[in-house]
Order: C-alpha cells, then sequence, then structure tokens
C-alpha cells in the first residue's frame, strides 16, 4: 500500500475543513498512532495485520493534513522500548518497515511531485544494517523536498534523543568548537533529532491512553496535547477536525505562554553572557572597573562570537549527521 | 466564501463555549447523571491541569492547601505544585510532615539545560570524555526530584506549559475543570481514573 494517496476529500469533509481553515491552524501536528494490536484483537486479525491497518491509517492521514494545509506530521512509528516486545513481533515490525521504505523508493516520482520530505528521527544504529541503509537512501532522496514533512520516529526515545543532544554539545567542547558556557536550553533544542522542525502546534494520542510515553517530551512543552480514545486504524477525519478545534480554542492561551517562555529565555541568556563578560573582565582586566559604554561593547562582542561560534559548531554537527547517512548510502550501493 | 467561513467558524466556537457552558452547570447539578450523551459532552470539555497538581491562571491557596491534605490522606507522599507564572505559587512554601511539597516555578526544561552544562563543563575540565555521557547519567542528575506518576491539571489550557519535560515520559494527565472550590469528590475521580490506567512500558 501507498503512502501518498490521491483523492480530493467529499463535500461536507471540504466545507468543515474551510471553516476550521477560517481559524488558526497548526503547521506541525505530532500524532501518537496507538492502539494497532488492539484493533486486530476487536476484529480477530494477526497482530501484523493490525500494524499493516495502522500504517494505510497513516498515509490516510497524511491526505487529510494534506487537504487542511498543515505541512508538517511527525508520527512515533517505534519507540527503544518497544524493542523488549517478542523477537517475532520485532522481526515483523522491521520488516513492515524495511518494505514501506523500499515502497518509499519506488515512489519517488510521487515524492518529488509532492514535494515530500522525508525525516527519520531516532538511534538508528540500534536497527538492522540493512533497514538504516533503506532509511538512509529514502531521506537522502527527498532531502530538497521542501512541500511537506513527514518525521518518522523510528528506534526512538525522548530521553535517548536529549542525552544525544548533550553527548553532542560535550563532543563540541571537546572539538573546541564551543565553551561549556555556551550550553543553553535553545541550543539544547539545536542539537536535537527534530532540529529542522518548529516545535509540534498539537499532539494527538489515539487509543484512550493520556500519557506521552517518551515522545518528544522536551518539543512539546508549549503544544496542546489532545488525548482520543478512538484507536489508531479506526482514526477519522473527524477525529482530527477535533483535534484541531481543540488546538483553535487552546491557540491565544498557548501562545502567550510560548511567548512568556521566549522572553525569559532570552533574559536567562543575556543574564549569561553578562555573566561571562564580568568574568573575563575580572581575569584579564587591569583591576580598573570599566565603564558603562565599554561594559556595553564588550557585552555585545561577546555575544556575536558566542553567536558565531555555536553557528559553527551547529554546522559541523550537521557535515556529522549527513556524513552518516552519506556512508550508509554509498555501504548499500558498494554491497 | 471566505467571509462565511469565518463566520461558520465563530459560530462553531460559541457552540463550543455554550457546551462547555452547560455541562459545567449541569456537572454541578446532576453530578450522578450518566448516559452517553453526557459522557461525549463531558469527554468534549476535557481541559488540561500533576500528582503533579498544574495550575494554570490565578490560584486559590486554600483550594491548593485542600487537595495537599487530601492527597496526604490517601497516602500520596509527594506533591508537587506548579503554576508557569510563577508568581502566584511562590507564596506557598511549606513541607509538612510526612509529606514533601514542591513549589515549582520554573522547573522546566531548564533543570535538563543546567544538568547539561554541568556535564559539558566535566569534559572541559578533562574529568570525562563526551561518550561517557548517558540516559543512565542524565537520569541520575535529574532524580532529585522524583518522577510523578500522575498530573493533575486544573484550567482551560491542554497543554504541559513547560512542567518538567525529562520526568514527565510515563506521567498519566487527567484533567479537572478548575482548581476554583475543588471537591475531594473531584480528586478521588481523578485518583480512580488513575486506577484504571494500564501501562505497557513498550511491550
Amino acid at each position: 500500500m501507498s503512502w501518498i494517496r490521491e483523492g480530493e476529500l467529499n463535500l461536507i469533509e471540504k466545507i468543515s475543513a474551510n471553516v476550521l481553515k477560517a481559524g488558526p491552524m497548526p503547521k506541525h501536528v505530532a500524532f501518537i498512532m496507538d492502539g494497532n494490536r488492539r484493533f486486530a484483537r476487536k476484529k480477530n486479525m494477526g497482530r501484523q495485520e493490525g500494524h499493516m491497518q495502522g500504517f494505510n491509517k497513516l498515509a490516510e492521514t497524511l491526505r487529510w493534513c494534506k487537504h487542511l494545509n498543515i505541512p508538517e506530521v511527525t508520527v512515533y512509528a517505534f519507540s527503544i522500548e518497544n524493542f523488549k516486545r517478542t523477537k517475532d513481533e520485532v522481526d515483523g515490525l522491521m520488516e513492515l518497515a524495511k518494505q514501506k521504505f523500499e515502497r518509499l523508493l519506488e515512489e519517488r516520482d510521487n515524492l518529488e511531485k509532492h514535494g515530500v520530505c522525508i525525516r527519520v528521527l531516532g538511534d538508528l544504529n540500534m536497527l538492522p544494517l540493512d533497514l538504516q541503509q533503506v532509511i538512509a537512501k529514502a531521506v537522502l532522496t527527498t532531502r530538497v523536498h521542501n512541500k511537506c514533512f513527514l518525521n518518522v520516529c523510528f528506534s526512538y526515545t525522548s530521553r535517548y534523543e536529549i542525552t544525544n543532544a548533550v553527548r553532542e554539545m560535550a563532543w563540541g567542547v571537546e572539538q573546541g568548537l564551543i565553551k561549556a558556557s555556551d550550553v543553553s536550553e535553545p541550543l539544547l533544542s539545536e542539537c536535537l533529532y527534530s532540529n529542522n522542525s518548529p516545535n509540534p502546534d498539537l499532539l494527538i494520542r489515539t487509543s484512550g491512553e493520556v500519557r506521552l510515553s517518551d515522545f518528544l517530551l522536551w518539543q512539546t512543552s508549549h503544544s496542546c496535547l489532545v488525548f482520543q480514545s478512538v484507536l489508531w486504524p479506526e482514526y477519522s477525519f473527524w477525529n482530527l477536525c477535533e483535534a484541531i478545534l481543540q488546538y483553535q480554542l487552546n491557540h491565544k492561551s498557548i501562545q502567550k505562554a510560548r511567548d512568556l517562555h521566549r522572553e525569559h529565555q532570552a533574559s536567562l541568556q543575556l543574564e549569561a553572557d553578562r555573566a561571562c563578560v564580568a568574568e573575563h573582565l575580572q581575569h584579564h582586566g587591569n583591576g580598573k572597573p570599566l565603564d558603562a559604554q565599554r561594559r556595553q561593547e564588550a557585552l555585545l562582542h561577546y555575544t556575536a562570537c558566542r553567536e558565531e561560534r555555536v553557528q559553527d559548531f551547529l554546522e559541523s554537527l550537521k557535515h556529522k549527521r549527513d556524513s552518516y547517512f552519506n556512508n550508509l548510502c554509498s555501504e548499500a550501493v558498494l554491497a | 466564501m471566505a467571509l462565511l467561513h469565518g463566520f461558520l467558524w465563530r459560530l462553531l466556537l460559541v457552540l463550543v463555549h455554550v457546551n462547555r457552558a452547560l455541562v459545567s452547570w449541569l456537572r454541578v447539578r446532576l453530578r450522578s447523571l450518566k448516559g452517553r450523551l453526557w459522557e461525549r459532552m463531558v469527554a468534549f470539555n476535557r481541559n488540561p491541569g500533576a500528582n503533579a497538581n498544574s495550575v494554570t491562571g490565578n490560584c486559590a491557596l486554600t483550594d491548593i492547601s485542600n487537595l495537599v491534605v487530601w492527597c496526604m490522606a490517601v497516602g500520596i507522599s509527594y506533591v508537587s505544585v506548579y503554576d508557569n507564572h510563577g508568581k502566584h505559587v511562590a507564596a506557598f512554601g511549606c513541607v509538612l510532615a510526612h509529606v514533601s511539597v514542591c513549589c515549582l516555578q520554573t522547573m522546566g526544561s531548564r533543570a535538563s539545560s543546567q544538568a547539561a552544562q554541568q556535564l559539558c563543563r566535566s569534559v572541559e575540565n578533562k574529568e570525562r570524555s563526551s561518550r561517557d555521557i548517558s540516559v543512565t547519567m542524565l537520569d541520575i542528575m535529574l532524580r532529585e526530584r522524583s518522577r510523578p506518576e500522575l498530573v493533575v491539571k486544573f484550567g482551560p489550557v491542554d497543554s504541559t506549559l513547560g512542567f518538567l519535560p525529562w520526568h514527565i515520559r510515563l506521567t498519566e494527565f487527567i484533567s479537572l475543570p478548575s482548581h476554583r472550590n475543588v471537591s475531594y469528590e473531584d480528586l478521588f475521580g481523578a485518583l480512580q481514573r488513575y486506577g484504571a490506567c494500564q501501562q505497557r512500558l513498550g511491550q
């Protein structure tokens, strides 16, 4: 079954979509697609069939998002915790994923037509090598597309992602690219696997569970959370509209909270820069206190240097990550 | 056409607010009312608000005190109160016997970035390598606050608003409309719903 579903909305769906689009719309929606196995039990089918239905529902949901002008979607496809499942189920899921990514490569012309960029986020080195290679190919093939974005979290947990970001910053310090004093919340965000995306506006979890299960914990701190009881393979266009409506009802309050948080972070950064400048002047100054203007100049200079350092570090990090995918692809070609 | 859609959208919001007001009014008067129609109306009104009791908006200290005492009464030994504005909860610092009450004014992702900075400093001082940094290490550093198993969220905003991102990976979220004049039955109802949650932990 294909990743891209063609087809327009029916008349009622179209009217409802247009009404919703008159209000603020989320630019990035994240889904915890929960309930495949419970759906399979309910319909007396095997688990593998349940997961297949789950994938079909994903493709359909992407079609609805396209019609609702939602350009970015992130989905939780496979958690690192899911490796604890039986070997049969895990092998089945790895095989399903391999088939789907191979199918994706067959549809590359269609993906180019629709401008779909696929990213896969997670600790991919935990996956079988052949799956890593197919994923690398899919990511590199669609990398320049920029009309809509699908982020698949595979072999992912938020804590592993945050830890990886901290490790990368520590690597930056080791390489002399940044200083420990440059470490901040915004810099950590820039080192996450999801650094190419804005934070999700809306997070939807299906099947009635009301927890985040280690998914995008950092990125959804100021997102609208909607928990819906429907099982994922039974998700409908109307469920999606209901979630978007919740987002619209919360939009103003959450926007205010986000702005407050951003202002707070900016003032923390300014405070940190001031402290660094003061320390530097203490160690390298000639003992005489500087006047306000000189202090301000020193602060501006320090901030500019820090920002340049951080940019260079982020470029190196991007290069490191691109190399990982390029190496996998060239290994695949040679094999 | 755009004007018509805009009008219909506003009408939709009005209907939702009327629904919410009606449910609020009926909830008080007809606590025992069951039935599918009621369940549908209430489900749509689920608003966010832990044992972290997460408060958004104006805070009534009496209500929070009541909640803390009720938690004590049912054996909950660790209660955190979070307010993303920070100003209201500031007045509520107290430690009761057998109950540790933690007031979190700005406890959000800052704890994680401070731990990150600490680790990077030790790398800068050549005390460790970047390769030594693991999930377990960060978990231990951030464990000074224990992981909340339940967040009871009060208020009309469907968001965690920055509450302890690292710690809430397995936390169940249950929403109550408001902390104002919250009753013991409201809290107990939330605890019963928590009791019905089944965690599969990835399996």
